[in-house]
């Protein structure tokens, strides 16, 4: 099957692949934008969805997928891909308090 | 407010005059690229970029005239990062994108975020921040 426009579900799951997949080596893009479906050519509606929708689109290398989210997922969407995020993006820092504090202060001095 | 070019091109202004432009504080970002993206709802797009290999995390929030980026490798930026991206979400599949619509999806995150911190024996229903103006 091709990569491309995907379920939610499944772009999640393809999302899940380039967490893994981006360890090793390269960059993940995650892109939203507001999505309005416009009329077709002739004037005749694409899909009955006329509602906005958020488009996401994920890229490593040249993989790239994409899924529409309709406000009545977003929810669900948004909770899957905040877990996912907080729990892959394990390469940054722990900054610890105390350090901070050490930091703020002579920051300031 | 002139052109500074004397400071190197890429210090400019914060967004207005073009160009990218990387803003030192998280909240700052947030409220910036909120704003952006309410005054061009159909144009702005919201990116984040992530090098595992490098520990780095880049978000930008640009309507391709005005260009607002961050970029942080510390952990602790990712709470605020999962609430701009359930801002973005949300305000995004909205039928209509305002200051009011952007403002009650801002509410109903805080709210969403204070559920989630564990109750302490003392807390009161968020009694103490109550409703600030």
């Amino acid at each position: 099957e091709e990569m491309g426009r995907l379920s939610n579900d499944a772009f999640l799951a393809g999302l899940d692949k380039h967490f893994a997949n981006v360890r090793s080596a390269g960059s993940l893009f995650i892109t939203f934008k507001r999505y309005v479906a416009t009329p077709g050519k002739f004037g005749v509606p694409k899909s009955d969805q006329s509602e906005p929708m958020c488009l996401v689109r994920a890229k490593l290398g040249s993989k790239a997928i994409s899924t529409l989210v309709m406000e009545k997922d977003v929810t669900r969407f948004q909770g899957s891909l905040g877990t996912m995020m907080k729990g892959n993006m394990d390469s940054l820092k722990q900054v610890e308090k105390k350090k901070k504090e050490r930091k703020a202060k002579t920051a300031a001095v | 407010v002139g052109r500074d070019k004397g400071r190197g091109g890429r210090e400019q202004l914060q967004g207005r005059e073009g160009g990218m432009v990387y803003v030192g504080n998280l909240e700052s970002f947030v409220e910036a690229g909120q704003q952006l993206f309410i005054s061009s709802p159909g144009k702005t797009r919201y990116l984040v970029k992530y090098r595992h290999v490098d520990s780095k995390l880049v978000l930008k929030v640009t309507d391709d005239k005005v260009c607002l980026k961050y970029k942080t490798d510390e952990q602790s930026d990712l709470k605020r990062i999962d609430r701009l991206n359930a801002f973005f979400l949300r305000l995004m599949c909205a039928h209509t994108v305002n200051s009011e619509t952007a403002a009650a999806i801002a509410a109903l995150i805080e709210e969403e975020d204070q559920m989630q911190v564990v109750p302490t024996a003392s807390s009161q229903h968020s009694g103490k921040k109550g409703k600030r103006k």
